[in-house]
């Protein structure tokens, strides 16, 4: 009987997670190619990392923006930026992903005119490079400097640590809960 | 199991009225021989507690209706093709279940499927009352406000004003809240029905500039339950979803609802997954312990 119950609600869980992604496709797609259209601030959301990740892919790939709304989103996702680090709810991929887009964009525009994309987001990514508390590499660090996706800087470093520091403390509390349910 | 009853003396027969219908005409010692769930088992509709009331009316009895035993008798009447009972059963249920949605709420809450016709009759309706209440109270609805700012805006002069806004907005608030604590069954339905329905969310948010902390007082607070907040969320982004342009402007003057669902969506994604590895660890605590070992993730 608990077995069945058990597995009800993963069933359940299952198809609220289908729904949920699903919905979340769609409100992606059009927040992304609809980013000039904000009547707030985009970083007054709370999206986590792969969510803005995935409308930054829409506004880039679909909306076709003009070059000074383009600058102002960058400067949003910068603010985005430095708030996941310094949460340390970004994973070093995610982070190198969004970092690379908006890269990209820098160098079509400056090839294209001869007007800087995205300065404030080098100006920014300057700053993020010197924070306090980097101590140790992680295995990711190691990958990612041996694949020379990008130099490597305190930035990621820290966003590393940062990272694995949380991801052990939520397995933690988790065998933690788990070992209460099973007594 | 059977409870013996004792046989009834050929006085106490003898003595009772003649049965009203044809269709069905039990004696006292067939209607009463047995008390147990096998009445459903052998396909009687609405069980032990449908047929008695139908038993009884067939010596005159009236049903005595409550809000527990009206489906069962309902089912045991339409079964059996009792017209008057299911005419009574109507009137009762129209009187007392359908006409407001707060009662087609509490009628479903404690409903038992039948598994009869009438489970499709009473579920219909119930859903179409709690829908065209909230649709109605969408439309009626001018401008969305979480409690807090109604409270804090209030003065003299606008008083009267902020006060009827904010009982329309609190009762769409409540039947929202109401309907997605709804049995998820009838939850999922109430708002598939919900988006067929022709409410604009797109034009509702444009006359408002607190639809962020509307929906964040409704969902955080007014919700009880996680599962509530996943099928508020899940409503209120397929109606904004079904009314949107198909071309610029994507969000037309509702990004702050756009942005503020997929925020919850967002948060309601993590939660689900977190409860998933957790029911996942306890299923399987072998892999907990190697997983913990090891210092990786258990996978899902």
């Amino acid at each position: 009987m608990v077995k069945g119950e058990s597995a009800l609600t993963k069933l359940f869980l299952m198809s609220l997670q289908v729904r949920l992604a699903d919905v979340k496709k769609v409100l992606e797609h059009r927040i992304g190619v609809g980013m000039e259209e904000l009547d707030d601030y985009l970083h007054c959301y709370r999206f986590v990392p792969e969510t803005l990740m995935s409308m930054i892919g829409y506004y880039v790939n679909e909306a076709d923006p003009d070059p000074e709304s383009l600058d102002e989103v960058a400067g949003e996702v910068d603010g985005f930026l430095w708030n996941f680090a310094e949460t340390g709810s970004i994973a070093p991929d995610v982070f190198l992903s969004l970092f690379k887009v908006m890269m990209l964009q820098d160098l079509q525009r400056s090839m294209s005119k001869d007007k800087k994309l995205g300065a404030k987001s080098a100006s920014n990514f300057h700053h993020l490079s010197y924070p306090s508390g980097c101590h140790s590499c992680s295995i990711k660090l190691h990958q990612m400097k041996n694949e020379s996706v990008l130099p490597i800087c305190p930035i990621l470093e820290f966003i590393s640590t940062k990272a694995t520091i949380s991801k052990n403390a939520c397995q933690t509390s988790a065998m933690r809960f788990s070992g209460q349910m099973a007594q | 199991m059977t409870k013996s009853i004792p046989l009834l003396s050929s006085s106490q027969v003898i003595s009772l009225p003649r049965p009203r219908f044809n269709v069905f005409t039990p004696t006292p010692l067939q209607a009463f021989s047995t008390f147990s769930n096998s009445w459903v088992e052998c396909g009687i509709s609405g069980g032990v507690e449908g047929f008695s009331a139908i038993a009884d009316f067939c010596y005159l009895l009236k049903p005595n209706f409550t809000l527990e035993n009206v489906a069962p008798i309902r089912a045991a009447a339409e079964f059996l093709g009792v017209m008057e009972v299911l005419e009574s059963s109507k009137k009762f249920l129209y009187v007392n279940v359908f006409v407001q949605w707060q009662a087609s709420i509490s009628f479903l809450q404690q409903y038992r499927r039948l598994s009869s016709p009438v489970d499709e009759y009473v579920e219909t309706r119930c859903l179409k009352v709690i829908v065209a209440a909230c649709a109605k109270a969408f439309g009626e609805t001018k401008y969305l406000t979480a409690p807090i700012l109604f409270l804090a805006n209030r003065t003299p002069e606008n008083n009267h004003h902020q006060h009827t806004t904010s009982s329309q907005c609190q009762t769409l608030t409540e039947i929202l809240v109401h309907m997605s604590s709804l049995p998820d069954a009838y939850a999922s339905e109430a708002i598939e029905a919900l988006v067929d329905a022709k409410v604009n969310l797109n034009l509702k948010c444009r006359q408002s500039r607190n639809v962020r902390s509307w929906l964040n007082s409704l969902i955080d607070n007014d919700c009880q339950t996680d599962r509530a907040r996943c099928w508020v969320v899940l409503c209120l982004s397929h109606m904004l979803i079904k009314g949107a342009p198909a071309n610029r402007p994507w969000m037309e003057l509702s990004s702050q609802y756009w942005c503020t669902l997929l925020e919850h969506v967002d948060h309601l994604m993590t939660m689900v997954d977190e409860v998933m590895k957790v029911a996942h660890l306890l299923q399987n605590p072998s892999s907990a312990s190697l997983s913990l070992s090891t210092g990786q993730a258990p996978s899902v």
